[in-house]
């Protein structure tokens, strides 16, 4: 095995690594403000793909724009959910948030089928980043090299917003204690909905970015939010941190794995999981439980 | 007592109602026939099977002219929505209310769970749309039919056609079930007369979308064909991952399970792939004539291969059932067993009595690019015709167990 | 009704099902044939099946308020080890219910111990995780014992001959009914024994029972092993009604559909859990069959075809009771008031 050839790999695995680490930010931006897992973000990521596809289809949108107005579609779809269904289960057990958005995403999930079709639909890729770069060491597609640093730019900013700036301070207060936040004259509803916004806008943008390398079809979240379920927790529940160092380190890992023994790839990162709570409950980068 | 008198009602209502057990339910034998069309209707193989198999089944009683023995004869659409329980649901649900046969049966757990029922209920399954070999392997049974293609043919076909070109270092893309791994056990002794080996393959597990890492590796591997062996979404990203790589322009691909409709979501992408399938819509006159009928009915899409075995193997019921003179499965397997037969779809076939395995020529094709496309559908290219003797497993290596 | 009516009401029920394979009575709409037809007997045993099954997952989810998003896995341990004992290491079925109790109690008992280690959503994702990684397990089908996506089928010499053939779908019947009353009694007594009252404290709150010296998490698992080990028992039931195994029965989806039972019925109480699962498993049979009635393929298209698919209904359904079902979910999760609490527990 050349070295050119393992480095290869390994950005194959920065690329599945981006996506993890997309939609495992989106969950830790959601589950850090309301307290839920949305279940839901897998159908997210994969509308955001389908909004690519209907946009190229109808409207002769192209790779760039949809990059940018996808998300923004689905983000508002994703408000509107909060604002109207989501809202509702405020004060029960976050388990309730957990099986609605699951309820939610089958039945999604389904009308796309039956819109779309199960089959799935071809987006292909935008002919600027068509073919290969050269690496210097080796040629490489552009494409995937453009997944990798749209997504590590994307982390970067939401991770500077949430834990560094100034609005960030008042969705981590407005978790911590909405009653002082609201006394202080902020508006705590408008935030919740805004960050969920957010975290369904990273999910889509991740659909977006996958719309090129596979088919856009309806169960295509259906497999990846599980992955990301198990990251989200193998990096500690609601660190931003944890989750998107933990989705390029498990994209490496999972890819690495694939080339040694291709029959363990999925199941690499369960194992990884396991081993991790049996070790440290609370995550690698979580913060321990107070009780 | 309150609970004696509760027990007492019980019982006397017990007493009441019992007389009626005795009511027969009377086989209606002058009644319409049915005939079950069970597919989905609304998943992913809808487009090769679906709505298509339904107006080809109609088709088929429409040119018979509607009616068997006097009787009318009914296509009920069944969708089984690829679940195993479900369709063994329906399909009881089914024979029961007068269906005499059962076609299409697209998926093979559907396939089985329908052969199941057939073969306890004495109804006749006539199985075009799965491909498990096990249908006429450890599967088979008296009544049930494995009319289109199986995963046997089908690595047969293709494996013969490019092997003997001299391909003959391949490497394989299999999933890790039941599929994939007979593609690769069949295409593997396919190739080997030719001298043509495996050097790799690798098997990835359920789910994987990412094909990435394992085209990277094929390319690294330096064989001269790559075999994708693998069904529907995973063909389709695979496929992907491969163009994306640049695998096309150093190896020929080859792909293990395809049908015409799929072409259609994106022909860029298949153009120059090397296919096997029991049936193209233009390859001969006939059957190019049958094919525009159906298209005017279908909004001007050509029909796949499974969709033309439906009608051709209805038509061939219906003729059976009106020599026989009698929709008794056993009289209809008494008489088609060993019988041969031609027609627009079958080239030199057979109902081989030995396992219930309906053989005929198969087909090797070439997906044309866009630009030596004239007509609509018209995405193959015909580069082989392996003879049915060749392309579906030899009486003398069948594993079914004859049982009747 | 007092505590004499409602036995006697129960013990009459439990009479009328027993002798139901004798009474021929037709029940039109309800069932397509008369009520000791096979098809009927044999749609009733499944409903008692699933009764039971929904029952065994209110145990944990309900009383011991651990939301398991993997119980489908214990069932499908259930259905496969029964199936595999039958099929390929040619066991008789009491050898193969003997491999089965065993597997049923060692599986939930690891599983378990690593799982409880998180809490609340944690728990859910781990355990979701480790019911994928079983449902992946039986897809690949490894050494050809599961069958892989075509599952397993039992073969007419697996069973013993009074269970096969649709003359003695009878036998079945009734070993389905005396199952669903067998863990009836078993959920009625464990829920109200002295370890059924520390889990539902641990429900309201966990470390008030840690604060009086009880280990909360050797009771946690205690319910995850009962309700777990039921569930498997469930799917021995199972395979010996239904004669195969589908992988199906290993979906995440397959628990969302035991959620719905349960939900559907009542978090927290047993006997409406048990009723969930008897009237989902009925839907769910004969709408299949009412989808092709002629009545919904007249509706137009945009009303016929969502109709048509199940898992739609399913989210649907579930979406409108977590809603709109007054006061189910709240207050099922966060407290029983004294009177249902003495519903759930009395019979």
């Amino acid at each position: 095995m050349s070295a050119d050839y393992l480095a290869s790999q390994l950005f194959n695995g920065l690329a599945s690594g981006a996506f993890y680490a997309l939609l495992a930010l989106g969950l830790s931006v959601i589950f850090g403000t309301l307290r839920i897992i949305n279940f839901a973000h897998g159908a997210m990521y994969m509308l955001g793909a389908f909004a690519t596809y209907y946009g190229a289809q109808y409207l002769h949108l192209n790779f760039f724009l949809a990059l940018i107005l996808a998300p923004l579609v689905v983000a508002v779809l994703g408000m509107l959910f909060e604002v109207l269904l989501l809202r509702r289960l405020q004060g029960l057990d976050p388990v309730y948030g957990l099986l609605f958005t699951f309820a939610a995403t089958l039945v999604v999930v389904n009308l796309m089928r039956l819109l779309a079709g199960a089959m799935g639909s071809p987006y292909n890729i935008p002919d600027a980043l068509s073919g290969a770069t050269n690496l210097g060491f080796t040629l490489y597609p552009t494409y995937k090299l453009f997944v990798i640093v749209v997504s590590i730019i994307v982390c970067v900013l939401v991770w500077w917003f949430v834990e560094r700036s100034l609005l960030g301070a008042r969705i981590r207060a407005s978790t911590e204690n909405p009653v002082l936040v609201r006394a202080l004259g902020i508006d705590t509803p408008r935030i919740i909905t805004l960050t969920f916004g957010l975290g369904v806008a990273i999910a889509a943008l991740a659909g977006v970015l996958a719309a090129p390398t596979t088919n856009v079809y309806p169960s295509m979240g259906d497999d990846i939010i599980i992955y990301t379920f198990a990251i989200v927790v193998i990096g500690g529940l609601g660190s931003i941190t944890g989750s998107i160092v933990m989705g390029f380190a498990l994209g490496v890992l999972q890819t690495l794995g694939a080339i040694w023994y291709p029959p363990i790839a999925t199941t690499l990162i369960f194992i990884v999981m396991v081993i991790v709570i049996a070790l440290r409950p609370s995550g690698l980068f979580g913060r321990p439980e107070s009780s | 007592m309150r609970i004696t008198r509760i027990i007492s009602a019980v019982c006397a209502g017990i007493m009441l109602c019992a007389p009626l057990s005795a009511a027969p339910v009377a086989a209606a034998d002058t009644g319409p026939i049915h005939i079950a069309v069970i597919t989905d209707m609304s998943g992913v193989y809808a487009s090769i099977s679906g709505q298509g198999a339904v107006e080809a089944t109609k088709m088929a009683v429409e040119d018979f002219g509607g009616k068997v023995l006097g009787r009318p004869i009914i296509v009920d659409t069944v969708d089984h929505q690829n679940s195993g329980p479900t369709a063994e649901a329906k399909a009881r649900e089914e024979f029961d209310n007068g269906a005499e046969l059962a076609v299409d049966l697209t998926n093979s757990a559907t396939a089985l769970a329908v052969a199941a029922v057939a073969k306890d209920m004495h109804k006749l399954a006539i199985v075009s749309g799965g491909g498990s070999s096990a249908l006429t392997g450890a599967s088979c049974n008296k009544y049930t039919y494995h009319y289109a293609y199986d995963t046997y043919a089908l690595a047969h076909s293709e494996g013969t056609s490019v092997a003997k070109a001299g391909y003959k270092t391949w490497y394989g893309i299999v999933p890790d079930y039941a599929f994939g791994k007979s593609m690769l056990a069949d295409f593997t002794d396919a190739i080997a007369p030719f001298g043509a080996t495996f050097v790799h393959s690798d098997t990835m597990p359920l789910g994987t979308t990412d094909f990435s890492t394992y085209m990277l590796a094929a390319k690294n591997a330096h064989p001269q064909v790559v075999a994708l062996l693998n069904a529907g979404a995973d063909t389709v990203n695979s496929m992907k991952a491969a163009k994306e790589f640049g695998l096309d322009k150093q190896m020929k691909i080859v792909v293990g399970l395809f049908f015409l409709p799929q072409v259609d979501t994106d022909p860029a992408l298949w153009a120059g792939a090397k296919v096997a399938d029991s049936w193209y819509w233009n390859q001969t006159p006939e059957a190019r004539k049958w094919a525009d009928r159906y298209a005017a009915r279908m909004n001007g899409v050509r029909p796949g291969s499974i969709q033309a075995a439906d009608y051709s193997s209805t038509m061939q019921w219906l003729k059976a059932v009106k020599a026989v003179g009698s929709v008794d499965a056993d009289k209809i397997v008494a008489y088609l067993d060993g019988r041969t037969f031609s027609d627009f779809y079958a080239q030199n076939a057979q109902w081989r009595a030995r396992d219930h395995s309906v053989v005929h020529d198969m087909y090797v094709y070439d997906i044309l690019p866009q630009s030596e496309v004239k007509e609509r559908d018209a995405w193959y290219k015909l580069v082989d015709t392996i003879p049915a003797s060749q392309a579906f497993r030899p009486v003398a290596q069948s594993n079914c167990t004859k049982t009747w | 009704m007092n505590r004499a009516t409602r036995i006697a009401a129960l013990a009459a029920l439990v009479v009328l099902l027993i002798v139901m394979p004798w009474i021929g009575v037709p029940i039109p709409p309800l069932f397509s044939e008369a009520m000791s037809a096979p098809g009927s007997l044999n749609l009733l045993a499944l409903c008692f099946v699933f009764g039971a099954l929904a029952l065994s997952y209110d145990i944990i989810f309900g009383f011991a308020g651990l939301l398991s998003f993997g119980h489908a896995l214990y069932f499908a341990a259930g259905v496969y080890v029964t199936a595999i004992a039958l099929t390929h290491w040619h066991c008789t079925l009491l050898q193969a219910m003997g491999i089965t109790i065993v597997v049923a109690l060692i599986l939930p008992l690891v599983i378990g111990a690593v799982c409880l280690r998180v809490r609340d959503i944690q728990f859910a994702m781990v355990t979701l995780a480790f019911a994928q990684a079983g449902s992946i397990l039986v897809m690949q089908n490894p050494f050809g014992l599961t069958g892989g996506e075509e599952g397993l089928a039992l073969g007419p010499s697996a069973l013993p001959a009074a269970l096969v053939g649709v003359a003695n779908t009878r036998n079945i019947y009734w070993i389905a009914l005396a199952f669903l009353v067998l863990t009836c009694a078993i959920g009625v007594w464990s829920v109200n024994s002295a370890a059924g009252r520390v889990w539902q404290a641990i429900r309201e709150n966990e470390r008030r029972v840690a604060v009086i010296g009880l280990n909360p998490y050797l009771y946690k698992l205690g319910a995850f092993v009962l309700s777990s080990f039921l569930a498997s028992m469930a799917g021995v039931v199972y395979m010996v009604v239904e004669g195969s195994a589908s992988p199906d029965v290993t979906t995440a989806s397959f628990t969302l559909v035991l959620l719905v039972m349960v939900v559907l019925g009542g978090v927290g109480t047993l006997w409406g859990a048990v009723l969930g699962g008897i009237v989902y498993e009925y839907l769910d049979f004969r709408l299949v069959v009412l989808a092709n009635a002629s009545g919904l393929q007249s509706l137009p298209a945009f009303l016929r075809v969502p109709l048509s698919e199940p898992l739609f209904i399913l989210g649907v359904l579930f979406i409108i009771l977590v809603l709109f079902v007054p006061g189910g979910l709240a207050g099922a999760v966060r407290r029983l008031n004294p009177a249902s609490l003495s519903s759930s527990g009395s019979h």
